[in-house]
């Protein structure tokens, strides 16, 4: 189910004066139930992988304190991590792996073809597994204990508001605030209204407008010369407007009914390097790309390397580079089965890699060149350079194939066609009014100014910039980018 | 709460007038006349192809270049009806002169049909209007129409290259239009037991007095006019039970005028009604129904062969047959002028 559609509207309608109604103790049920509802317009198979998978860890999480050795601790943990991952593999991957091993198997014997078993994806099967899988492991590592109450974990598991596009939450921080006591505040329910309202905006007034330009560059790259480069530009903020704005949705709607979810971009792209720009721009994957492959690999790297150092080269930096690599490909596989998102991630991968093999060199350029006096040109440099890097690497991303990513990137040159030229200014407005506004938005409680301001005029705003939705949102029942992921 | 719904009220209906009158302004302006005179030279259409979203769906520019090898200008829309048409036509006149051959989309429903006011008010300030309580909320119930209105103005934003008509809503969108899939349950094929069916309203109904007068002008201006009866899917054509009655009332309508050619393709002989996938909406108990991208194929191939013996000698093509045409004799009614001011 979209949120920004009528259906969700009925659903929310319904659901919230009923949770609010109903005695503490069933809150959990009623959430988890129409959790289920929510996600069973995505099929019954979904429903069904979602309880099984649900079922096995929470099982497995059990059996893990249970277990009385460590070899038997271990099996239930490798056990429950199979059983975590297997939907995700057959439904995301089967196609993908098949493909890549019958081109190996080609090698030996030409004209092996496969044959794509074509198992249609199921929409947050992504986003759910992950939250299962950083369970089960915070429950092995010893960081939290197993949760006895299956109602507790399946909601966890199914909260709907992450459900199909996060956050990923972690179940350390998110299953205690789910038992929390939760009544209807006004104030959450004003702030949480507000929110859904700029995620909608971002979504339906940005997102998709800008998309009429981006799909047409990316359709038709022959000849657009200097508008493959904007049209790159554009396409950066486009998905950035519609994940954050999904976000922004998801926890709008979890204020309202009384829970915090974790925040999931910090104007990303205002980063002055890589790594600044992942710990802003979709937090709760990359952190969970750090805390569960990243650190692993990277001790596993440290502890194989005996001596300090390997060809001249730190063992710290052999357990960096090893790790940053293999998490990113990964992550960007993550993202969907397809070479154009392993490239994507590996991109960004050997962008944290040379960020962080090149930090001193570039310090002493920037002293150098006595830059380092003007703090403001600095970051401004910074800022452009990260975000042109981000924006190559968003290139791999939308592209259909990576013969159409290069092919892309190719055809860029210093010609300005003569036709769209409207569209184009629109869009640089429209993006320059989302800056001004996230900066008005995100910072309103800084400004005493806003502070003051009686109650009905910043109502009045808010109305105000409602209708100014209504005019710009494109009646085009486009889906997240994220759903697809 | 209470200050939510009334800021609300307020400035749905104070934005909304803010945009309506901006429109107004923007497509009253005389460059806008520019823009069209530029594009319509640029092209050099020789067929004006009017009607209602039924024309729009059935007649297509690309096929009169493609197989007749001339230029249409298509300008039809849901809500234009013939007054509309009245003022279109004289906008267009008034801009690069009359064209050689009309096509006109004829419904059923042709005398019934009521132009937008805000259509119209894009020639004639008087029926410029604003009914802040006609709906919950002006923004939305009109969204279509300021999207188009915006599109328009994004267009507008372009440099001189950009200038061209084309980019402008109603043209563009209807210029490129190559027909809509049908989709599963869009036509109503099976006839309901209590089927509500739908009388014919007679001419002059609401707006028949415009068409008289297109008719006058258009036969003092030497245009060749070619009135279309579209096909509809056989259930709605069995709803619109009166056909014969509006055939007669067009043919005496139109009797006196030998530039004014009737093309009947609303009959299972012309046109196959029967077959639902050429259409992608009406059936039994719906008044009209559109055309799909198979059927407007179908149609522009059938119909470009039959009205290609207008654009001889170059397009010429031997046993073309002749339509209804009429001879110059008993006019049944004068038309008498009207003043509308037009504003270019």
């Amino acid at each position: 189910m979209n949120f920004v559609s009528l259906r969700f509207l009925i659903f929310a309608g319904c659901l919230l004066p009923l949770f609010f109604l109903i005695p503490a103790r069933w809150k959990w049920l009623c959430l988890l139930a129409a959790s289920y509802v929510f996600y069973s317009f995505a099929g019954i198979k979904a429903i069904v992988l979602l309880a099984v998978s649900t079922f096995l860890v929470y099982a497995a999480a059990l059996g893990l304190e249970r277990a009385r050795t460590p070899r038997m601790r271990r099996l239930v943990f490798e056990l429950g991590l199979v059983s975590g991952l297997f939907g995700l593999v057959v439904f995301k991957y089967t196609d993908f792996f098949g493909r890549l091993c019958f081109s190996a198997a080609g090698i030996f014997k030409p004209g092996i073809v496969y044959k794509p078993l074509g198992f249609a994806y199921v929409v947050g099967l992504s986003f759910y597994t992950f939250k299962s899988i950083s369970y089960l492991v915070d429950v092995y590592r010893g960081k939290m204990a197993a949760e006895k109450h299956l109602g507790y974990f399946a909601l966890y598991v199914s909260f709907f508001p992450q459900l199909l596009m996060g956050p990923i939450d972690r179940a350390v921080r998110f299953i205690p605030e789910l038992k929390k006591r939760v009544d209807l505040d006004f104030d959450r329910l004003a702030s949480g209204i507000e929110l859904i309202a700029w995620g909608i905006f971002k979504k339906i007034a940005v997102a998709d407008r800008l998309a009429l330009f981006v799909n047409d560059v990316f359709a038709q790259p022959k000849d657009q010369g200097l508008y493959l480069l904007l049209g790159a530009y554009i396409y950066a903020f486009q998905i950035y407007c519609d994940f954050s704005g999904y976000t922004d949705i998801a926890i709008g709607f979890s204020r309202i009914l009384g829970y915090d979810s974790m925040e999931n971009f910090r104007t990303p792209y205002a980063s002055r390097s890589l790594p600044e720009f992942w710990s802003r721009w979709h937090i709760s994957l990359s952190t969970w790309l750090r805390d569960y492959l990243f650190l692993p690999i990277a001790y596993r790297v440290l502890r194989a390397i005996k001596s300090p150092a390997l060809l001249s080269i730190k063992a710290e930096a052999w357990a960096y580079g090893i790790g940053i690599i293999i998490t990113w490909t990964l992550g960007g596989l993550w993202h969907g089965a397809a070479w154009t998102f392993v490239i994507f991630g590996a991109v960004h991968g050997i962008y944290l890699l040379l960020s962080n093999i090149t930090k001193k060199g570039r310090r002493r350029f920037v002293r150098g060149i006595r830059l380092d006096r003007l703090p403001a040109l600095r970051r401004a440099i910074q800022v452009f350079i990260t975000f042109n890097l981000v924006s190559l690497a968003w290139v791999f991303f939308r592209a259909e194939s990576l013969t159409a990513a290069l092919a892309f990137l190719q055809k860029i040159s210093r010609q300005i066609p003569a036709t769209r030229r409207g569209l184009l200014v629109f869009d640089i407005l429209l993006v320059l009014l989302v800056i001004g506004l996230e900066a008005l938005f995100k910072n309103h409680a800084r400004w005493p100014m806003w502070q003051k301001l009686p109650r009905p005029l910043r109502i009045a705003a808010f109305a105000l910039f409602l209708c100014l939705t209504t005019i710009l949102a494109v009646d085009a029942n486009n889906e997240f980018i994220y759903f697809n992921f | 709460m209470l200050w939510l719904v009334l800021f609300l009220f307020l400035f749905d209906r104070g934005v909304y007038y803010l945009t309506v009158s901006a429109e107004n302004r923007f497509y009253r302006d005389p460059s806008f006349a520019e823009r069209f005179q530029e594009f319509i030279k640029a092209k050099s259409f020789s067929t004006l192809i009017l009607g209602t979203s039924r024309a729009f769906a059935a007649f297509q520019p690309y096929s009169f270049g493609k197989i007749l090898g001339q230029e249409a200008f298509i300008e039809a829309r849901s809500g234009k009806g013939p007054k509309y048409n009245w003022f279109f036509y004289e906008f267009y006149r008034r801009c690069v002169g009359p064209p050689k051959v009309v096509v006109y989309g004829i419904d059923y429903f042709i005398f019934q049909t009521e132009s937008k006011e805000r259509w119209l008010a894009r020639f004639d300030r008087s029926h410029e209007s604003f009914a802040p309580f006609s709906a919950l909320s002006l923004l939305l119930r009109n969204k279509e129409d300021i999207e188009d209105f915006l599109v328009d103005v994004i267009a507008r934003m372009g440099p001189a290259e950009d200038k061209a008509f084309r980019s402008t809503q109603d043209f563009i969108k209807a210029q490129d239009y190559v027909g809509r899939e049908t989709t599963p349950g869009g036509v109503i094929t099976q006839k309901p037991r209590d089927l509500h069916v739908h009388q014919y309203k007679t001419y002059p109904g609401k707006e028949g007095s415009y068409l008289k007068r297109l008719l006058e002008e258009w036969e003092r201006d030497g245009v060749t006019v070619l009135l279309i009866i579209i096909p509809d899917y056989i259930g709605t054509y069995e709803t619109n039970f009166e056909q014969r009655k509006s055939l007669k009332d067009l043919k005496r309508l139109t009797r006196g005028y030998p530039n004014v050619h009737i093309y009947n393709f609303n009959r299972s002989s012309t046109f196959p009604l029967e077959r639902e996938e050429y259409f992608y909406n009406g059936g039994w108990g719906k008044s009209n129904s559109h055309l799909s991208k198979k059927g407007v194929g179908l149609f522009n191939r059938l119909l470009l062969k039959r009205i290609a013996v207008h654009y001889a000698p170059a397009n010429k093509l031997k046993n073309s047959r002749r339509p209804v045409t009429n001879s110059k004799r008993s006019r049944p009614e004068l038309f008498k002028p009207e003043t509308h001011p037009i504003p270019f």
